[in-house]
């Protein structure tokens, strides 16, 4: 998965189930967006279909310092290069 | 099944008891000032960056002559007591006597979002502290969220209908709207509605701040200095609500009812309108909304321009205020801008189940003095540019129609429309 795949399905996934059209890579997500708690745990369950596998307690706690969309797509391709590390 | 009397509904009185005072009147006093009831929290005992909450001053559930320690000791879900208290002062303030011809025509519907969840609370510790035999039998009357209705109807002597209509956040509007439906249609004469929520206990703090739903109050904030600026609806840099405690009931009536006792009308129930979201059970659906607040007009046999001031939800939050405001853009269109609209949770933060009773006695009592009570802590977003939110003191102005909305968890609306008299 690319980088630009990653955002495309984050801005989607944003767009569909939040109705948060075209936020700011940048933008606190928090403060910006009102983006609470229970959108973090319904974000990481997308991230899990994303990458078809399951997080891990450890890898949850890392999700607690995002704060932009830019800090997701960075989670998400650490996690998607740390499966594909362990599947060689 | 009788077919329905199709009579008008009127509201003859109110009682409240809210973080700025402990009656209708201590509150409506400071709401006309502009004063917020915000402190850090004395309940109980917390570490959270969310602990500026609204608690009712100088609350003594003892105090009342109905009351003591015994009572107040088996009845250990703080709603208890509070209802009984608030529909007492709505009563006196109604003129209404309860007796062997109105007790039988009056019901009472007091909603709420967490009930007695403080005696369970009680329950727990006692169990685990001190073994089973030190859980209260009180206990399950206590959880009964019907409980509080009917505590105050062995204190006030009515025998109608009681029960608790539970729509979360919407729960006092539900109860106003079940109960004017009831006596449209004949099934009573008279009604106390509302909503009544102790939720300041630790669990519902921390649940709510894990959530991001409550306010944070980091160093720096506008609110770490002055508590009272801890919520501000509409502003650009609102971050959530203020929890809150509190209770308010309205007596309603029927029309026939009001001259044959001789009681006096504060205002007309005009319409309500209903829905539920059927989407997700935090965020709001902005179709479902519109569609209630379309159905409110309509009921009331108005139409939106005729709607002189929005009694907004508005409890805060970064998403929560700016779909009430593209809901509201829809129904009203470029009139929105015309319209007044503003929140009392800025003063008083935000009650839960309470929140829609108290705002209704607040919105009558400011159509029949002229003023419209502000949303104070305003500082504008662009988002709602050009919009009309009171911002910060309370206007003097003649209004009719107003309009009082109400969402909760789950996705349930319900919006009422009142009209002064």
């Amino acid at each position: 998965m690319t980088r630009e795949e990653i955002v495309t399905q984050v801005l989607c996934f944003f767009r569909e189930e939040f109705e948060i059209e075209n936020p700011g890579l940048d933008d606190n997500l928090r403060e910006k967006h009102g983006f609470d708690s229970i959108d973090a745990i319904e974000m990481l369950l997308k991230i899990e279909k994303m990458l078809a596998s399951e997080l891990s307690h450890e890898e949850k706690k890392r999700a607690m310092d995002i704060r932009t969309i830019n800090h997701i797509c960075d989670y998400i391709e650490s996690l998607a290069v740390a499966r594909a590390a362990s599947s060689e | 099944m009788k077919p329905p009397k199709n009579r008008r509904v009127f509201v003859v009185g109110y009682g409240v008891a809210s973080p700025l005072g402990k009656t209708f009147k201590q509150t409506w006093e400071r709401a006309v000032k502009g004063e917020a009831g915000f402190r850090k929290v004395t309940r109980c005992q917390v570490e959270s960056l969310c602990d500026v909450v609204g608690e009712i001053p100088d609350w003594d559930p003892k105090e009342f002559a109905f009351s003591n320690e015994k009572e107040v000791y088996n009845w250990n879900a703080a709603f208890v007591i509070l209802t009984m208290v608030i529909c007492k002062e709505a009563l006196e303030d109604s003129g209404l006597q309860i007796n062997g011809e109105t007790g039988p025509r009056t019901a009472c519907l007091i909603g709420s979002s967490i009930n007695g969840t403080d005696s369970f609370r009680i329950a727990m510790e006692n169990m685990t502290v001190n073994g089973p035999l030190k859980v209260s039998p009180y206990l399950l009357p206590n959880l009964c969220s019907n409980l509080p209705s009917g505590k105050a109807g062995m204190l006030l002597g009515f025998t109608g209908p009681v029960f608790s209509p539970q729509g979360a956040c919407a729960s006092g509007n539900y109860a106003v709207a079940v109960g004017s439906r009831m006596i449209r249609d004949g099934d009573c004469d008279f009604v106390l509605a509302g909503g009544v929520d102790m939720p300041i206990m630790p669990e519902i703090i921390h649940g709510f701040a894990n959530m991001n739903a409550t306010v944070k109050i980091v160093p720096h904030d506008r609110a770490s200095e002055d508590p009272s600026q801890a919520s501000r609806p509409f502003s650009v840099d609102r971050k959530g609500f203020v929890l809150s405690e509190g209770g308010g009931v309205i007596v309603l009536a029927a029309d026939e009812a009001i001259s044959h006792y001789g009681l006096k009308a504060k205002a007309e129930v005009m319409g309500i309108g209903w829905s539920s979201d059927a989407y997700h059970f935090t965020r709001p659906n902005k179709d479902t909304i519109i569609r209630a607040l379309r159905e409110t007009i309509e009921d009331a046999g108005l139409k939106p321009h005729d709607v002189e001031y929005v009694n907004a939800h508005g409890t805060s939050t970064v998403r929560g205020d700016s779909t009430e405001i593209d809901c509201l853009r829809a129904v009203f269109g470029d009139m929105l801008k015309d319209i007044p609209i503003s929140s009392n949770k800025s003063q008083i933060g935000h009650t839960l189940g309470a929140a829609a009773a108290i705002e209704n006695a607040l919105t009558i009592e400011g159509m029949r003095q002229g003023v419209i009570l502000p949303t104070i802590n305003h500082i504008p977003d662009p988002l709602f540019d050009g919009l009309d939110f009171v911002s910060n003191e309370a206007r003097r102005r003649r209004y009719e129609i107003a309009l009082s909305n109400a969402f909760g968890f789950g996705g349930t609306n319900c919006c009422v429309i009142f009209r002064g008299v």
